[in-house]
């Protein structure tokens, strides 16, 4: 699928989702309250996946990560009502994602001040990558490498991380960031260029980022 | 002729790009290098960048290695997720964001709340009036219960109207049974005016007195011993 098609689909896709987020806000303003949760649960099950990653890379912790996309669709059906049809939707709601893992970060770091630390959070995580591997050499160096490149993406100051995850990771043009963001898109590839030497040099030890693999070509083609 | 332009967001790294009408001999910048890698560069600036590469090796390895570090990147990121966010999870998680949404704006059906076990419904309870004559049955069972035990306590022979026996045999007890001693308990008065408790008093008191002041237990000498201003002050308080 070549880039044309590529935002056709998405053009396509976000055209459909205003509809359907406008049909819900007329439904709710007509008192149709049934027929507009059957409508959301659509919109709940085209965004959540995508939702959940990117505060999957905010926040990193599962569990977190499933209450911040419960409150993030909670606060788009509630304040539906808001939605300018002009406007869309997928930017609109990234935003409530993005806005609600921010707090959720100021609450931890406000946390962090006055409880000590637990010790379970590095078990979780270890526990959890426990997924069937080919060998358990190559088990320990995947968890390694992902590791290494979430810690160096969570190292980013917020903005930087902000722009790598949507424009990289989710795959949004630099313009659309720039309207999620309130920001230039002229700043929106500044600090896409600035994150990408950061990483580049938070991960200068890590040789295999810069070999080419067919992981990486499918990930490119996705 | 044209000039090269330079890139401000480098900083002290600031590369010369030259303009498109131009055929590109200058090595790509990393600036250029990291927007062709991450697909951010504009369709004519691909174009200058591409013609570049087709004639650097050097700047073509560059970007090889640019490129494979985004879809490395890329990929890291999304198998981090997806290991940990398994289908069956986000199925779940959706199933709750919705019916969240529906407790929300009150359009789930509330649950059942079960009826107290109690009588049979009004519709299959026996006839109004079946009921009425059944309390009235009851009381009148009471009432005759009632009267008739009164009937039975007054026909009984210790009945204060009933014929009452002229006389109750009483046992008769032995006058001889002494109840009490018949020794004079009360002290004696003497002579010289002064009171005298008879002798067997006497004995026992000066038994009473010794027993007090004496340890009574052998194996608890000892323990006086080591406490003998306690066995004092209780004997002179006594």
């Amino acid at each position: 699928m070549n880039s044309s098609t590529m935002s056709t689909v998405a053009g396509t896709q976000a055209a459909t989702d205003t509809r359907l987020a406008a049909a819900i806000k007329q439904l709710l303003a007509e008192g149709h309250k049934e027929q507009a949760c059957e409508r959301f649960a659509e919109i709940v099950e085209r965004h959540q996946r995508r939702a959940a990653r990117i505060a999957y890379y905010y926040l990193r912790d599962p569990a977190d990560v499933d209450d911040a996309v419960q409150e993030a669709f909670l606060k788009a059906f509630l304040h539906l009502s808001t939605f300018r049809e002009d406007l869309v939707f997928e930017l609109w709601f990234t935003r409530i994602v993005i806005n609600g893992c921010l707090d959720r970060l100021k609450a931890r770091v406000r946390r962090a001040r006055w409880l000590t630390p637990a010790a379970d959070a590095e078990r979780d995580v270890a526990e959890r990558h426990t997924a069937p591997e080919p060998s358990p050499e190559d088990a320990l160096l995947t968890r390694e490498r992902r590791a290494s490149v979430a810690a160096a993406v969570d190292r980013l100051p917020d903005r930087q991380r902000m722009v790598v995850v949507l424009t990289h990771f989710e795959g949004y043009s630099p313009r659309e960031v720039s309207v999620m963001m309130g920001l230039n898109e002229a700043t929106v590839r500044v600090h896409l260029f600035r994150a990408v030497r950061a990483l580049r040099k938070l991960l200068k030890s890590d040789r295999w980022l810069v070999r080419s693999s067919p992981q990486a070509k499918e990930a490119r083609q996705r | 002729m044209a000039r090269p332009v330079v890139s401000s967001s480098e900083g002290s790294e600031a590369a010369v790009i030259w303009p498109i009408s131009r055929p590109n001999r200058r090595h790509l910048s990393e600036t250029r290098l990291i927007e062709l890698a991450f697909s951010t560069t504009t369709e004519a600036e691909r174009e200058v960048s591409h013609a570049h590469i087709r004639s650097c090796a050097r700047c073509a390895s560059r970007v090889a290695e640019s490129t494979a570090f985004a879809d490395n990147l890329a990929a890291a990121a999304a198998a981090d997720f997806e290991e940990v966010f398994a289908p069956e999870h986000l199925t779940a998680e959706r199933e709750r964001i919705v019916r969240r949404i529906e407790r929300l704006v009150g359009c789930q059906q509330s649950a059942r709340v079960l009826m107290f076990p109690v009588a049979p419904h009004a519709g299959h309870s026996a006839p109004k009036r079946l009921r009425h004559w059944l309390a009235v049955a009851a009381a009148a069972g009471l009432v005759a219960g009632v009267t008739l035990g009164q009937f039975v306590h007054l026909m009984h022979p210790m009945a204060p109207g009933a014929g009452v026996p002229e006389r109750i045999p009483l046992i008769d007890l032995p006058a001889a049974i002494p109840l009490v001693s018949s020794a004079p308990a009360s002290p004696v008065a003497r002579s010289d005016g002064e009171y005298v408790l008879p002798d067997e008093e006497e004995v026992f008191l000066e038994e009473l007195e010794l027993s007090l002041i004496s340890p009574r237990v052998s194996e608890l000498q000892a323990f006086d011993e080591l406490t003998p201003r306690v066995r004092e002050v209780a004997v002179n308080v006594w």
